[in-house]
């Protein structure tokens, strides 16, 4: 085996993995970089020993996952060009505002269809789903073949902040909540699609009952 | 609330940035002392942004947080004033 070949195989991490966004390292960065990773990480781990604390083992293995996503993201490309960055002040403190959650996790009420993940043409899906604001976590699942779906499954506050929002409002810090939320699912290759039909006309529907903002989670 | 450096793209108004792992923006899950706190920043963003395209990188790591503390500090800066 080669030293290429080698370091590509020390840095394929297990997508489930804790920090396994190293993994990029080991796709994307040159075979320098490679190297200058797993040299820091060595002295990284033995001062973490003679300390008797990782924590700067770990910030250090953060710091390189962020430089992978950095390339990962400097790749990807945008469904729409903006001449600028849209803009509409608040206009009320949260105390007194409507909020709205919208999500891309995929998810949808067992009574909707569930989201076309792939497609046969791997067109993703740009159509969104209403979750009525008291739906039940026992009434919703999700659909996405994009990321880990147990997190949402267990909790789906940790994509859907269903259950905070409430809380909140029930201690007053929140006006009040709408009754409907969107979901989408985030793969969507036919962004313009979206662009131009579905999240405009959730936008439409939102500002129709009188949202004064919306928390938008991606996933 | 995004995990990642996608907002320089995209162009959304008003970002919340966090270093989490991909499809978990909000922490993990059964930690509600986690997601609390992070839609308790996000609110926080949507009153204090003054200009299209501010983004605020979160500084949270993850698991090594306590996050129930974190917690009790907000509510005891409410309480002081």
């Amino acid at each position: 085996m080669d030293t290429e070949e080698l370091l590509k195989d020390v840095l394929a991490v297990t997508r489930d993995a804790g920090f396994n966004r190293v993994r990029y390292i080991g796709q994307l960065m040159s075979q320098e970089e490679q190297a200058e990773f797993l040299k820091g990480l060595f002295n990284q781990a033995v001062l973490a020993r003679e300390a008797g604390n990782a924590e700067a083992l770990y910030d250090y293995l953060e710091a390189w996952e962020e430089k992978g996503m950095a390339i990962v993201y400097s790749r990807a490309q945008s469904p729409i060009e903006l001449d600028e960055t849209p803009w509409t002040p608040l206009a009320k403190p949260i105390r007194e505002a409507r909020l709205a959650l919208v999500t891309t996790g995929g998810f949808y009420l067992k009574t909707q269809e569930p989201y076309e993940t792939d497609g046969p043409e791997n067109l993703g899906d740009w159509s969104y789903r209403a979750i009525p604001r008291i739906a039940a976590a026992e009434e919703m699942d999700v659909a996405h073949i994009h990321y880990d779906l147990s997190g949402p499954r267990a909790d789906r506050n940790c994509v859907f902040p269903i259950d905070r929002a409430a809380e909140m409002h029930a201690e007053g810090l929140i006006g009040s909540l709408n009754d409907t939320y969107y979901s989408f699912m985030g793969f969507i290759q036919k962004p313009d699609l979206l662009a131009s039909e579905t999240a405009p006309e959730v936008a439409r529907l939102l500002k129709n009952d009188g949202v004064d903002a919306a928390v938008i989670t991606a996933t | 609330m995004m995990n990642t450096g996608l907002a320089e793209k995209m162009q959304p108004p008003r970002v919340a940035h966090v270093r989490f792992p991909f499809g978990r923006p909000m922490g993990e899950p059964g930690n509600a002392d986690q997601s609390r706190v992070l839609l308790e920043d996000a609110l926080r963003i949507l009153e204090t942004a003054t200009e299209p395209g501010s983004v605020v990188h979160l500084p949270y790591r993850w698991r090594r947080e306590d996050y129930a503390a974190i917690r009790r500090g907000r509510a005891a800066q409410v309480a002081g004033g």
